[in-house]
């Protein structure tokens, strides 16, 4: 890996309590990724990859370890601090149930830049961009369940690469297996549309796959086993 | 085996059981607590028909004094007593009368008399014989049952040679003790029905004794006066008798009675049937032992048996079952209510269920068990929810109990109040519940269900799909309004129909929640279609993101935003309406009140004791609060062969301080005092109403005349000229308002549209003072208590030149309307219904946001990991709210005058016909914060939803997710 470090994770553990049992879904984790990288994470279920995406999306916080956000400790921030390193760095695509159900295409790729109190002007025009980009400027207008599910994966890319094209900061797409709901052909068009944009706008990708062949068109990949990083 | 397992199924999803447990107990609630009420609230009424009689079991026939002893050995027999009953002629002398003393006119009227009318004296110049019910019994009958006579004076007869008279014959024959009348018993010598004597053959004998063509008839000395215990209580008939007399004076002329008394302690107004069979086990108990071989309900008895206290049973039964009918059916409204929030229980359950449905599906159990589990869930919850619902419903009607008006609650009567849940209110909980929750599933199925694919083809399947294009909701607004309109429009005449009027009130009731629902329907579609024009056009005033996610919410197809709407529009709008009527219809009785006796209190005049008035006004005059009065007088003239009308005089100026017109406003305020000064001006002036003018072609300036008959073909002519015209006239004379049960005459006709005022001093002129009834009106400083003026002047011995009833006053027809049983019972269970009607909006709220806790967790999350703020939540939660508020709001200003008008044009408040049916008077302090208690409700509820979303675990809702029914926003209803 190269570059500056966006992400910094140093000897992370975190243990879930499930009534009188302990399950620890990291253990020790450290890892690396520099700006512009597109990581991919694999590993068998319950193996610990969705943890590790959410603790570095600042969703949730480690039990031990620090993980370090573009140069911010992360661990010791209060939920507001959060909310903003949520609001400025990160960007999710999740596996289903991605987009905001009541907001059309158009409006669900402008949240963030809402969010981030960007011009109406510029917004249109950012979202329109992405809109071509990612083919789908002939259902801007449609509401998430109007949508194919790949669709819907390309409208939540469309809204991660939003805020990388607004940011001035250097933005971490998170997916959480954008493909796993999809058939493979247009698991294919999404991921390349993915890698396509990611390229475009620069950004960092960090992306949680069962898909070898996914994970084979990434920068790296890690394997992720028991709670621990295994190559 | 089994698809899940019997845990699972038990303690699965505590949350959705534990709402709709809560939705369900509150229709059970609804109507256990109105049953309990009315049974608790019964208690007394219990104590007026059981109670109140003196004697439980009455037989009449022959040879049954003889059954005494054995009869005395029945269970729970307890008293038995032999009485003979039968006709006397009593045979009075003038010579005992006492002098007439002019100031005591009020005790000279009889019971003969019916009540209003004068009664005429009876004074006899010789001896004359009367008949009169009597009973002759001895000592221990007095012992058996002391309470049958009261307020005795002297004392009862001991022997046939002594009788005591009941008050009312006492006054009408004016006779008392120490003196002696002749006794002539039907089937004797002498009595009314033999051939003997005649009133002029009666005659003294030399010795003092009573002879009839020279034969004796037996002499009693009457030894006391009592009153019959039947004087206050007409259900027991046989003891109005006017005399007694000692034994054995009817011994072998009258009929044979026995009066039983038996065990009360098994009589509970909480099981009424079992009370009703204990009283008829007794009852056959007794006619064995007359007659070993009567058998039950067969035509025969061997004696003539008046079971009172089963009679009293019945009719409390009758009373009992009557009053919770009549409650439960003026709780429609909120019946509905809560129906609505079944429905929105029921579509909670089965979009919740979804995913657990298609899981069962997935792993292969067959629709027929997926729908039984479902069943028996929903079974096992309302069996629970109906137990929950009873007590709950105990606990709500102490509410009813405890309250002394609407919404006057006293706390200290929460737990001293009779508490009565007998098995019929439960029976008649349970099965109402039963009805709601049947009810509930049809709605559901009506307005959610999916619609079954229709595979047939054929006419009636086409015409059916033409039909569907007919929206529903305006074929009922258009034919509810017609049917409400021609209602209104009938003029009572519908009404008043025994068969159809009991139609029409019903109408009366549903039609308004008929069109409530089809308004409830469209506003519904409105919401979904117009969600997102409005958060277009929400977006400069509450920002881009709360403007589109906030108000978009509610529009969704998923959302039971409208739902929650309605019913809460419903909660306020049935609020509204039982604050408006509750302040009305008071308002309305003192309207009445004033109108029609044009004063504050109006005292009736005896013409014939007219040398007592001026002591009248003297003693009005030394009253503080009483500010002027004026008398007054009427007299019917013809206008036409005979059409007779009301001709008041009065005089004008003092009319213009003291008087109300026809919508109860002071007359100084009203056009009527224009007319007045009028009158004043011309003293052949009249002012009349226009159901007159329209009769006769009248208008003002025109001259009218009108006579009474002399005989033959005199009469007395007098023309007046026409100065005003009025929608209607106070009759000033009349006694009463016609509150049901309150009024003396049987007057059903329209109070002051047929009248003319004229000037007292032209009347004056043309009839002689005895031919008019006399008045006068008395006008009080504002708030006094115009009864008390009342009292106070009776108590100075104004009575000498009053007539009867004394005076007619606002004060107390207000009172003894407030104050009757039916609308006592009505007022507490508004005040139940409306507790029960607040406490429904915080429960829907509970609903629709558990209903939709996932959805609304998840975007939350979303929104969180997208970067927004807890504040930003907040306010895209509070923009919802605001939004619902908002559409809550205009619904409430079209369908709360509706409900609260039609509420108030349907009150009843008197049996006459006033120019207006009720005055509204809007508790505009407390409607409002009804409203802000709503408001207050549905921002508390954003704040504690923004509150929770703060506390949401972003990884476990975002990774959560799954566990949700396929893609968001389908699959469900």
């Amino acid at each position: 890996m190269n570059g500056e470090t966006v992400v910094d994770l140093r000897s992370v553990t975190k243990t879930y309590t499930m009534g009188d049992v302990e399950v620890h879904a990291l253990r020790g984790v450290d890892l690396r990724v520099d700006r512009g990288d597109r990581l991919a994470i694999m590993g068998p279920s319950g193996s610990g990859k969705t943890t590790l995406l959410n603790l570095i999306g600042a969703l949730d916080r480690p039990t031990s370890g620090k993980v370090i956000i573009g140069g911010t400790d992360i661990t010791t921030l209060d939920e507001r601090a959060l909310t903003q390193i949520r609001r400025e760095k990160i960007s999710f695509i999740f596996q289903f149930f991605n987009l905001i159900p009541v907001l059309t295409a158009y409006e669900n790729i402008e949240v963030p830049l809402i969010i981030a109190n960007v011009e109406e002007d510029r917004r249109r025009e950012i979202v329109n961009d992405l809109l071509l980009l990612l083919g789908l400027e002939d259902r801007a207008d449609h509401l998430p369940d109007e949508l194919s599910g790949g669709e819907q994966q390309r409208v939540a890319i469309a809204r991660a690469l939003a805020k990388a094209r607004w940011s001035q900061h250097p933005v971490i797409i998170l997916a959480d297996e954008p493909t796993g709901d999809l058939d493979t052909t247009t698991g294919e068009e999404v991921v390349r549309a993915l890698l396509d944009a990611v390229e475009h706008e620069h950004s960092t990708l960090i992306l949680v796959t069962h898909d070898p062949e996914v994970a084979a068109k990434m920068d790296h990949t890690l394997e992720i086993r028991d709670g621990r990083v295994t190559t | 085996m089994s698809i899940v397992t019997g845990e699972y199924e038990a303690f699965h999803n505590l949350r959705r059981k534990g709402i709709t447990l809560l939705c369900l107990a509150l229709a059970a609630s609804l109507t256990t607590g109105i049953a309990v009420f009315v049974d608790s609230a019964g208690y007394y009424r219990w104590s007026e028909f059981i109670d109140s009689r003196p004697v439980a079991i009455h037989l009449y026939g022959i040879g049954l004094a003889e059954h005494v002893t054995d009869i005395r050995q029945v269970d729970h027999v307890e008293r038995v007593a032999v009485a003979y009953y039968g006709w006397v002629t009593t045979y009075v002398n003038s010579s005992t009368l006492h002098p007439v003393e002019p100031s005591s006119v009020r005790l000279q009227r009889t019971w003969l008399a019916r009540p209003g009318h004068k009664a005429q004296q009876i004074n006899f110049t010789e001896w004359h014989g009367v008949d009169l019910d009597a009973m002759s019994v001895g000592p221990d009958f007095y012992q058996a049952f002391p309470q049958l006579f009261k307020r005795i004076t002297g004392r009862l007869p001991a022997n046939e040679t002594e009788v005591a008279v009941s008050e009312d014959v006492s006054s009408w024959l004016n006779v008392s003790i120490g003196e002696r009348v002749g006794i002539a018993p039907f089937g004797t010598a002498y009595s009314s029905q033999s051939s003997g004597a005649s009133a002029s053959s009666v005659a003294n004998d030399s010795a003092g004794g009573l002879q009839a063509d020279g034969e004796d008839i037996a002499l009693a000395t009457i030894v006391g006066i009592y009153t019959p215990v039947s004087a206050d209580n007409f259900l027991f008939a046989p003891l109005t008798t006017q005399m007694i007399i000692g034994l054995p004076a009817l011994a072998n002329h009258g009929d044979e009675m026995l009066y039983i008394e038996i065990d009360r302690r098994p009589l509970t107004p909480a099981n009424v049937p079992a009370s009703l069979e204990y009283l008829t086990s007794v009852e056959t108990d007794i006619l064995r032992t007359i007659d070993p071989y009567y058998v039950p309900g067969s035509s025969y008895e061997p004696c003539s048996v008046d079971n009172l206290l089963a009679d009293g049973v019945i009719e409390y039964k009758h009373w009992l079952d009557s009053t919770r009918l009549t409650q439960v059916f003026n709780s429609g409204g909120e019946l509905l209510m809560v129906i609505l929030v079944v429905v929105m229980a029921v579509r909670y359950n089965i979009n919740d269920r979804r995913p657990e449905i298609e899981v069962l599906r997935a792993r292969g159990a067959s629709q027929r068990t997926i729908n039984l589990r479902i069943f028996k869930e929903f079974v096992a919850l309302s069996v629970l929810a109906t137990v929950l619902g009873l007590i709950g419903g105990i606990g709500a009607s102490r509410i009813s109990m405890a309250s002394r008006g609407y919404l006057v609650v006293d706390p200290s009567r929460l737990l001293t109040e009779p508490l009565i849940v007998s098995i019929d209110s439960l029976l008649f909980s349970i099965v109402m519940s039963s009805l709601m929750l049947f009810a509930s599933g049809i709605v559901y199925q009506r307005a959610f269900a999916r619609p079954r694919r229709q595979t047939r083809k054929g006419l009636v399947v086409r015409i059916g799909k033409l039909l569907t294009m007919i929206r529903w909701e305006f074929v009922t607004i258009i034919l509810s309004v017609l049917l409400l309109w021609s209602l209104y429009s009938s003029g009572g005449t519908v009404m008043a129909s025994s068969v159809v009027g009991v139609f029409a009130r019903m109408a009366l009731t549903f039609a308004p929640l008929a069109i409530f629902l089809a308004v409830g329907s469209l506003f519904s579609k409105w919401l979904r279609r117009g969600a997102m024009t409005f958060s277009r056009r929400g977006t400069r005033v509450f920002g881009p993101l709360p403007a589109r996610v906030g108000i978009r919410r509610p529009g969704r197809r998923t959302s039971s935003a409208a739902l929650v709407t309605i019913v809460i529009v419903f909660a306020i709008g049935l609020t509204w309406t039982n604050l408006t009527v509750a302040a009305s219809l008071p308002a309305t009785k003192e309207a009445q009140a004033r109108y029609t006796f044009c004063s504050d209190i109006l005292f009736h005049l005896e013409y014939g004791q007219s040398e007592f008035w001026p002591r009248l006004m003297e003693n009005l005059s030394a009253i503080d609060s009483v500010r002027a009065w004026s008398l007054s007088s009427h007299l019917y003239l013809e206008l036409s062969n005979y059409e007779i009308y009301r001709f008041v005089g009065l005089n004008a100026s003092e009319m213009m301080q003291i008087g109300y017109d026809y919508l109860g406003r002071p007359i100084r305020e009203s056009p009527v005092a224009q007319a007045l000064q009028q009158l004043q001006a011309r003293q052949a002036g009249a002012i009349i109403t226009k159901s007159i003018a329209e009769t006769y072609g009248l208008s003002e300036g025109d001259a009218i005349r009108a006579f009474i008959r002399r005989g033959g073909d005199n009469a007395t002519i007098v023309t007046f000229v026409v100065v005003g015209i009025m929608e209607a006239l106070s009759p000033i004379g009349m006694v009463d308002t016609g509150t049901t049960g309150m009024g003396y005459y049987y007057w059903l006709g329209e109070v002051g549209y047929d009248v003319v005022w004229v000037n007292e001093a032209y009347l004056d002129l043309f009839f002689a003072p005895e031919e008019r009834s006399w008045s006068l009106t008395v006008g009080l400083a504002p708030r006094t208590n115009s009864t008390q003026v009342g009292e106070s002047i009776l108590e100075q011995g104004g009575g000498a030149a009053l007539s009867d009833p004394p005076y007619s006053d606002v004060t107390s027809e207000v009172a003894g309307f407030l104050h009757q049983e039916a609308y006592e019972i009505t007022q507490s269970v508004d005040t139940l219904l409306t507790v029960m009607s607040i406490l429904t909006v915080p429960v829907v709220f509970v609903l629709y946001a558990s209903e939709n806790i996932g959805h609304r967790r998840r975007e939350i999350a979303l929104l969180r990991a997208a970067g927004v703020t807890r504040g930003e939540v907040l306010k895209i939660e509070a923009t919802e709210m605001a939004f619902l508020t908002l559409m809550a709001t205009l619904l409430l200003l079209v369908i709360g005058p509706i409900i609260v008008s039609n509420a108030l044009l349907t009150v009843h408040t008197t049996s006459y016909s006033y120019h207006f049916v009720v005055i509204p008077v809007f508790p505009v302090v407390l409607l409002a914060a009804v409203y802000l208690l709503f408001l207050v409700a549905a921002f508390f509820f954003a704040f504690l939803v923004a509150c929770f979303s703060t506390r949401i675990r972003l990884a476990e809702a975002l990774n959560a997710s799954w566990t949700e029914s396929g893609p968001f926003g389908r699959g469900e209803e």
